[in-house]
């Protein structure tokens, strides 16, 4: 898969943990988005439970999904547009690439994309020899910089004004500065160019309305509006998931969705295209192409464990809760869906067994579930993951993971604790090993063999000297004595 | 339509939903089931149109948007010629939508006489050809690309975002609320409903609405261009407009 890729979870993570500018920079983040997002649900006129009702608009729609589809289709080529049905990432890269020939494109501006990402649609125009240029602020500071966006929202948030400064200093030919506001206007200075100057433009698609036949776009920036209004070629990708069915349900999931993205009421610009300029219109593109992308959803669709995951909305509220993400960034998930999010979306669409350790990864605290606009059982999907990876799916091409000694340890411990006096022997033979192991602050800082990966990372608290059955035999519990405490 | 290869993506759906396949009765637009009746999404009457012009300032406000009453015509086209006087620089100009409510205003000679050239999105006599199709959008372009200010009226404005809202229809550049620094649209009080569920209601229910439906571009425009992407410091700006004004006429 060009555009997937599976982060060095553990190095990365390590290497976050490190960073004391980084750390920073998602603390704040989450303290402010975050929160703000949960009293905005709080705030809607249906109240929170809103999202409840949007996760089943959402599960219906998938279950009519090739019907609204082809109505999308049908209205969009009525007005002229063009629509194409990609099964892969590589048709979809494909099909931009013979848009672009045909109309001897050189320069593309883009209006965000994780889509794009995911197909890789950047590396393929400039080996085209087609210059791809992002254009939303945070995305432009990371191609310049020649990273990849951390956050789906706030792609730059690890970068300080500083590190921005020096960089546009050096890549723009700015004098330095480190004001926000001095910054923002280079860039605008930069971009605008570039769109009066770009043949195509391409952007996603937020979400889509079968009933009207249009997609729609959102931004904050007007970036996305630029790159849809002003080149003569508009092309937008989406995940064949992103539609909902009528006019109703895209006023709900697009309340939410603003909610959820950024703790707004609305966001700035919102635009739903249909297709291209009409004869008698002043301006917008000439042409219009919608790409329409499987790559791996119509497998997620089918299997009924996974099946809720395609109601997502790619808001990127979970990732401005999760305690995981908030302490180890974006990099350590791969590219490009970061977050509890990713760390079920990855796996699922490029291998398993290698994504393996975004799937241990998260702390199943549930906090991505309840900033969900759509109610998303991620720490579920997570739990299914694992079992997956331990036990193998055949379905998913999963090989089993346990280790020998994995498996031996467990299949003992499943007779142990099956058993009452093997049982109460293996826990007085502990007690008693358990003083040979050195202590840190009464707790067990290091176990031998096998049993010191769980001391790794963290101490364990000693076993008790008397077990409560024991104290209990001997009329020694009192309840009293644990209430208080 | 005899697409094949949509045919095929279709039918992967068809098989990856199996026996959970459902499309709703009453046709696929009534997937989500209940009745759309303007109870349900919001009342269209019974709520006072100067409480919701005053939720649109209030709303604007915190947008850094200005909204602002005129009580005439006049009024209106004063307030907009000193606002471009005070921001014009040098080469630039103002561009307008070729709209009857600007038109009103009659700001040719008033901007003219400020030494600010104003030019309108409009076709100058339709073209009936390709070429002059092309020509007209070019010059149409380059007016837009050197304005510092766009004049553009709305469809409808909703309260309670203060969010403008714009279908595409000749004459009505698209680009000339997005591109210049200042972007000053002009509504009538009447055009001030109170949020996206009611605009939706009106699109699906309104049998004008429903003709004309939502155009090949609806756009929604809540305040001016912004970012937060360095530092999450908001920055006014950043591609479209800095500045938005809202002239209510009544």
């Amino acid at each position: 898969m060009a555009g997937i890729e599976i982060g060095r979870y553990r190095e990365v993570a390590r290497e976050s943990l490190d960073n004391q500018t980084l750390q920073r920079a998602l603390s704040g983040m989450q303290q402010r988005i975050g929160r703000a997002t949960a009293q905005k649900y709080k705030e809607l006129p249906e109240g929170p439970d809103l999202r409840f009702q949007a996760r089943e608009i959402r599960l219906q729609t998938l279950a009519g999904l090739d019907v609204h589809l082809e109505r999308l289709a049908e209205r969009i080529r009525g007005r002229g547009g063009q629509v194409f049905f990609a099964q892969t990432g590589e048709e979809a890269v494909a099909y931009c690439l013979e848009v672009a020939a045909r109309h001897q494109v050189r320069s593309v501006v883009k209006g965000k994309s994780m889509v794009s990402e995911e197909i890789g649609l950047n590396q393929a125009l400039e080996s085209a020899g087609i210059q791809a240029t992002e254009t939303d602020l945070g995305e432009y500071i990371v191609q310049l910089a020649g990273e990849h966006p951390s956050h789906i929202i706030a792609p730059a948030i690890h970068k300080t004004r500083e590190e921005v400064g020096r960089l546009f200093a050096d890549k723009l030919g700015i004098a330095y500065t480190d004001d926000p506001a001095a910054l923002t206007q280079a860039a605008r200075e930069a971009l605008r160019e570039k769109f009066l100057t770009a043949d195509m433009g391409v952007t996603g698609c937020n979400l889509a309305c079968a009933e009207t036949g249009h997609i729609t776009t959102l931004s904050n920036e007007g970036n996305i509006r630029m790159a849809s209004t002003l080149p003569r070629v508009h092309v937008a990708l989406m995940g064949m998931e992103r539609i909902v069915p009528n006019l109703q349900d895209h006023d709900i999931l697009f309340r939410l969705l603003s909610r959820g993205a950024a703790a707004q009421n609305l966001a700035g610009y919102v635009s739903s295209v249909g297709g291209p300029a009409a004869w008698d219109q002043v301006d917008g593109p000439e042409e219009f192409h919608l790409i329409v992308l499987d790559n791996g959803r119509s497998r997620i669709l089918a299997d009924p464990e996974f099946r809720e995951l395609l109601c997502c909305i790619r808001c990127g509220a979970c990732l401005n809760v999760c305690p995981v993400y908030g302490k180890i960034g974006g990099y350590a998930y791969g590219h490009p869906y970061p977050g509890p999010i990713g760390s079920v979306l990855t796996p699922l669409l490029s291998d398993i067994g290698r994504a393996r350790d975004l799937c241990f990864g998260e702390a199943l605290c549930g906090a991505c579930r309840d900033a969900c606009p759509v109610n998303l059982d991620i720490p579920r999907m997570l739990l299914a993951l694992r079992h997956k990876c331990v036990q193998g799916c055949a379905n998913w091409g999963v090989a089993p993971g346990a280790s020998k000694q994995e498996r031996m340890l467990y299949s003992l411990w499943a007779r142990a604790v099956s058993n009452r006096s093997l049982y109460n022997k293996l826990l007085k033979a502990a007690r008693w090993g358990q003083k040979l192991a050195p202590r840190s602050g009464g707790w067990l800082r290091k176990l031998p063999g096998p049993l010191s990966g769980w001391t790794a990372s963290r101490d364990l608290p000693p076993m008790a000297e008397c077990s409560f059955i024991e104290q209990w035999k001997k009329g020694k519990f009192h309840p009293e004595d644990h209430i208080t405490r | 339509m005899s697409d094949p290869r949509q045919e095929a993506f279709l039918q992967r759906i068809r098989e990856a939903l199996g026996s959970d396949r459902k499309v709703a009765q009453g046709g696929p637009e009534q997937v989500h089931g209940q009745p759309q009746s303007p109870e349900v999404i919001t009342p269209l009457t019974g709520r006072d149109q100067s409480e919701l012009v005053q939720r649109l300032i209030q709303a604007g406000q915190a947008l850094h948007m200005q909204v602002r009453e005129c009580a005439d015509n006049e009024a209106a086209a004063n307030t907009l010629v000193e606002l471009a006087t005070g921001r014009v620089q040098a080469g630039t100009g103002v561009v307008a939508w070729d709209h009857p409510l600007i038109r009103e205003l009659e700001l040719d000679q008033r901007l003219d006489q400020a030494g600010i050239d104003l030019a309108y999105t409009g076709w100058q006599g339709s073209p009936t050809t390709d070429v002059e199709r092309r020509k007209q959008r070019t010059r149409i372009r380059a007016q837009v690309a050197q304005a510092f200010m766009g004049i553009t009226s709305a469809d409808f404005c909703l309260a309670d975002t203060a969010t403008l809202v714009m279908k595409t229809r000749p004459g009505h550049a698209r680009s000339a609320s997005l591109v210049p620094e200042i972007h000053a649209a002009v509504i009538r009080r009447e055009q001030i409903i109170a949020d996206l569920g009611q605009l939706y209601y009106l699109l699906t229910h309104d049998p004008d609405q429903i003709q004309e439906g939502l155009t090949n571009c609806l756009s929604l425009i809540s305040g001016p261009s912004k970012t937060a992407d360095i530092e999450l410091c908001m920055v006014y700006g950043v591609h479209g407009p800095r500045e938005v004004y809202l002239f209510v006429l009544p």
